[in-house]
């Protein structure tokens, strides 16, 4: 990744942190995993995908329904970084 | 069908259920069942294709638009209201998360109501808790095998496609069906039910039931969190705002029953007590259609809250109408009672929005989370060690 990239991913992190933040009221470290945890539950899991499409202007499509690309803050912004790329949002 | 208005736009949603919904409510009650040319009339409206795109025969009303249509027609009639509902809830998670092949497949027929669609979650063990569907899908000769049984399946009775949420090896997984699949059989129980009488419920039992590749909707393991999920946001929406709906029908009848029974020299209306009632009922009322109000507008925006702020007015709407139904009720004392006036349907009616799409109770649990979130601290404090 290229410094651009790289602050780009930063601020994508930082306002997922913030979503989530306000959702759950309290700091998560950036690979807890949301769902095995019992953070996340699925109304949250909706709300995410809502919250990525608005936030970053992609559309999450049902290929993109990957558990994997939802389950941490670093997990969602790899995945916004992918979608931003044109890459198929493969799970790392 | 209603015209449209002057100067083009949809039809004239609330005209239409006044004059060929209301009528024929009674009707749909005792039979019990919508007619099948009531459906073709609904479906002549584009009603039934409210919120499909244009690109495929709807109506593309954005929210705010058809939870007024709701409204309208949800104040004369739930059980036609219901139809709108689980018909626009199985075309919106086929138009979120439907392949372009599934979309043009199905999208089509539903928007112009020549097929009629029915959601199948709840099952003997798995209600409110709706993650413990045991309906089995399993992969077999590069399709799928779907076993279990469905109940409450609003417009089951009539529909076309099913939309079944089972567990692939735990995974929750959404398929649909195609009327005429061999194993596939509904049971009607209509006359079974309290309220909603009219709306076509039935069992679906599946047995064996072969299904192509192309039937499954979105990956094995997003059938619950995000298939239906979607489906069921659509329908806490559609219901909030018929129940809005239903509760204005309810202040319509009370007004017009105590502005012409006559006790004690005049009219019920000027009755100091009947006075409050009716007023509690417009408090109701316009509450309910102002938190609808707000819902839509968080939809239309797509603001990741939305599906708290539906909860929110799905839980004051369905309970400010069965308040408002159990006080028209009241209001025309034993004449209430009976089938000569529609609030006695309405109070049944009323009953099964508070159940429907989530009882009061889960609503509550996911209301309380707004102000916990506002005002508390740390929400799942058994997660704490893991953080």
């Amino acid at each position: 990744m290229t410094a651009s990239d790289n602050a780009a991913a930063d601020a994508v992190r930082e306002r997922v942190r913030a979503f989530l933040h306000d959702v759950l009221r309290e700091e998560i470290g950036d690979d807890v995993d949301l769902f095995s945890t019992g953070l996340a539950d699925s109304l949250l899991a909706m709300r995410l995908v809502t919250f990525v499409e608005t936030a970053f202007g992609l559309t999450v499509e049902a290929e993109d329904l990957d558990p994997a690309h939802f389950r941490s803050i670093n997990a969602v912004t790899d995945f916004v970084h992918r979608k931003h790329a044109g890459a198929p949002g493969e799970a790392r | 069908m209603s015209p449209p208005p002057a100067g083009g736009g949809p039809p004239d949603f609330a005209r239409f259920a006044a004059e060929v919904v209301g009528p024929r409510a009674g009707e749909t009650d005792r039979a019990p069942g919508l007619a099948p040319e009531l459906i073709r009339e609904v479906a002549a409206t584009g009603l039934l294709g409210a919120m499909i795109p244009a690109d495929y025969g709807g109506l593309a009303l954005d929210a705010p638009a058809f939870g007024r249509a709701c409204a309208e027609v949800g104040s004369w009639c739930t059980a036609t209201r219901a139809l709108l509902t689980v018909q626009n809830m199985v075309a919106g998670a086929i138009a979120r998360w439907g392949t372009p092949e599934q979309r043009r497949r199905w999208l089509p027929g539903l928007a112009d109501g020549s097929r009629l669609a029915a959601f199948c979650l709840t099952e003997a063990d798995a209600g409110s808790d709706a993650a413990a569907v045991a309906t089995e899908v399993a992969a077999k000769d590069g399709g799928w095998v779907v076993d279990g049984r469905k109940l409450w399946v609003t417009a089951g009775a009539v529909a076309d496609l099913f939309l079944v949420v089972g567990t692939m090896a735990g995974a929750p997984t959404a398929v649909v069906l195609e009327r005429g699949t061999p194993g596939l059989r509904v049971e009607p129980v209509g006359d079974r039910l309290l309220g909603m009488r009219g709306a076509l419920v039935a069992h679906v039992g599946l047995v064996g039931c072969r299904a192509p590749a192309g039937a499954r909707l979105g990956p094995v393991g997003a059938g619950f969190s995000h298939v239906a999920a979607v489906a069921l946001d659509l329908g806490r929406h559609s219901v909030a705002w018929g129940s809005a709906g239903l509760a204005e029908g309810c202040l319509r009848e009370a007004v017009r029953y105590a502005t012409v029974r006559r006790q004690f020299g005049r009219p019920l209306a000027e009755h100091q007590l009947i006075r409050r009632l009716l007023s509690d009922m417009v408090v109701r009322a316009r509450s309910a259609r102002q938190l609808c109000r707000a819902a839509s507008a968080a939809h239309a925006a797509r603001e990741p809250d939305a599906v708290q702020e539906t909860m929110v007015a799905k839980y004051a709407a369905s309970t400010a109408a069965f308040a408002n139904a159990a006080d028209a009720v009241q209001i025309h004392g034993a004449a209430g009672c009976t089938t000569d006036h529609p609030v006695e349907r309405f109070l049944r009616d009323a009953k099964t929005q508070q159940i429907i799409e989530g009882t009061d109770q889960m609503h509550q649990l996911g209301v309380c989370e707004l102000a916990l979130r506002e005002y508390g601290g740390p929400l799942r404090a058994a997660a704490e060690g893991a953080r």
